[in-house]
């Protein structure tokens, strides 16, 4: 499954994995630094692999991330905590929800 | 709305939970309330009797923020981080005693709250600073309002039900396009405070909603306790009154563990010359060591330096002054020893109408009860 967090500015994919052990996990791309570099690093650092040979695991994650970004689908995210707002008007992002602040740690 | 009322009238009393709900609403809706028009022009004075009260209070108010009290003293560097790094609608500062930093932070935050600015960045937080007892008279022109807290009442073991605070905000949701109805009815009203006219509005409204179809006697009543005991204490000016009241019930306190009251006429002819703890009085005035004076004042020199006390008292007719050029605040008084010696004695001269209360006893009487 996989969404695609958008604003006007910026964005990120985030992928959520299932790994063989029922472990699921999410990975977040900065849509602005999506390089073979910065794509390995967060596969690498979530443990997520596909059990290829490295160009053919390589050519296997940017297939998947092209097939995700183009199925995602779009959320709006708030900057920070607390009231903000968006086309709809006003709303109020509550602890629990993701914002781009901590999105951004995570990527 | 009713259960965290009752909730807070249950640890503070009920004159304070109905601030409380008023100043919550307020918090809790204060960037719907700048879109509407009915900001703050400052941070709001919260007056505490005790230190050990910030905390609960802060935990009444705070929301989802955390419940942690930032100094009002600390450096530029770390004071603007602090204020950056809140996403929630309140911070909470502590006013630890004038002077340069805090004066500079206060300036800072009124700038931020009137600009709704910090470098660039967007903030629409309410800035709550607490003091113990008072206000510092020369900070009296950042603030937009006061709120003072009377007594402590069980308040250490409130704890915030973030489960109501949720609800809280999933009701609000459904009460911004209401705003502007409720900005249009304030302005025809011609009201000079529309924050805290707002936010008694739409408590009022919240607990009508709570209550809905009942209409009793209870609701009423509370609607009408919120509006009225806010408002009373609301208003800032800039004035001694509040720090002579304190001065006032700091003496009468102090004042009870006096050995004696002596007329001033009977003064002559003592044996030796009246200790501190002795009280001379004659029709108008109290007579009271300087020592006294200075250690009733040690408690909040933080905030209002002995001298700057004095002064304003005898400003305001409540101290006698004494000299025309120099100013003295206390006079010579001329006592005559059993054996004929003359010795001066200075003390300071306080009128006694504004010590002693119609109705209640007065400092003579209390001593020699």
């Amino acid at each position: 499954m996989c969404r695609l967090l958008l604003d006007t500015y910026p964005s990120a994919l985030c992928l959520n994995v299932v790994k063989e052990n029922n472990v699921e996990v999410s990975l977040f791309f900065d849509l602005k630094k999506m390089d073979e570099r910065n794509v390995k690093k967060v596969f690498v650092k979530s443990g997520v692999y596909f059990g290829f040979s490295g160009k053919k695991e390589e050519e296997f994650r940017t297939q998947l991330i092209q097939l995700a970004v183009n199925m995602a689908g779009h959320v709006d995210l708030p900057e920070k905590h607390g009231w903000y707002t968006n086309q709809d008007g006003r709303k109020y992002a509550f602890p629990e929800m993701l914002t781009w602040k901590e999105i951004f740690e995570l990527c | 709305m009713l259960t965290f009322f009752n909730e807070l009238e249950k640890y503070f009393g009920s004159k304070n939970a109905a601030n409380l709900v008023v100043l919550n609403t307020g918090i809790r809706l204060y960037p719907i309330l700048i879109d509407g028009g009915c900001g703050l022009h400052g941070p709001v004075a919260i007056v505490v009797e005790e230190e050990r009260m910030i905390r609960p209070i802060v935990e009444a108010l705070r929301g989802f923020a955390d419940n942690s009290v930032f100094p009002l003293d600390a450096k530029i560097k770390d004071f603007k981080n602090r204020l950056k790094e809140n996403e929630y609608e309140m911070i909470a500062l502590y006013c630890r005693g004038i002077g340069g930093r805090s004066e500079n932070n206060l300036c800072f935050i009124k700038n931020a709250m009137l600009t709704r600015k910090i470098d660039q960045m967007d903030f629409d937080g309410v800035i709550l600073v607490f003091f113990i007892r008072g206000i510092p008279p020369e900070m009296i022109d950042f603030f937009a309002g006061k709120l003072v807290f009377e007594g402590s009442g069980r308040g250490d073991e409130f704890r915030l039900n973030e489960e109501q605070v949720r609800s809280f905000y999933e009701k609000m949701s459904s009460y911004i396009p209401e705003m502007q109805n409720v900005r249009q009815e304030l302005v025809n009203t011609e009201n000079d405070n529309l924050f805290l006219s707002a936010a008694i509005k739409l408590t009022q409204n919240l607990i009508k909603d709570a209550d809905r179809g009942k209409e009793n006697r209870y609701t009423t009543g509370l609607m009408y306790a919120c509006e009225s005991s806010i408002k009373s204490i609301w208003k800032i000016e800039n004035n001694y009154e509040e720090w002579f009241e304190i001065l006032r019930k700091m003496i009468i306190q102090k004042g009870t563990g006096f050995s004696s009251a002596v007329e001033r006429k009977k003064l002559s002819g003592t044996e030796r010359l009246p200790n501190d703890d002795v009280l001379i009085y004659d029709q108008n005035y109290y007579y009271i060591t300087e020592n006294f004076f200075k250690n009733t004042c040690r408690d909040f020199s933080y905030y209002i330096s002995t001298c700057e006390m004095k002064h304003a008292m005898a400003e305001a007719g409540i101290l006698y002054r004494e000299g025309a050029s120099r100013n003295y605040y206390s006079v010579r008084m001329p006592i005559s020893t059993a054996k004929g010696i003359q010795f001066l004695q200075r003390r300071m001269k306080i009128l006694r109408e504004w010590m002693d209360r119609p109705g209640e006893l007065s400092w003579v009487e209390h001593l020699n009860m």
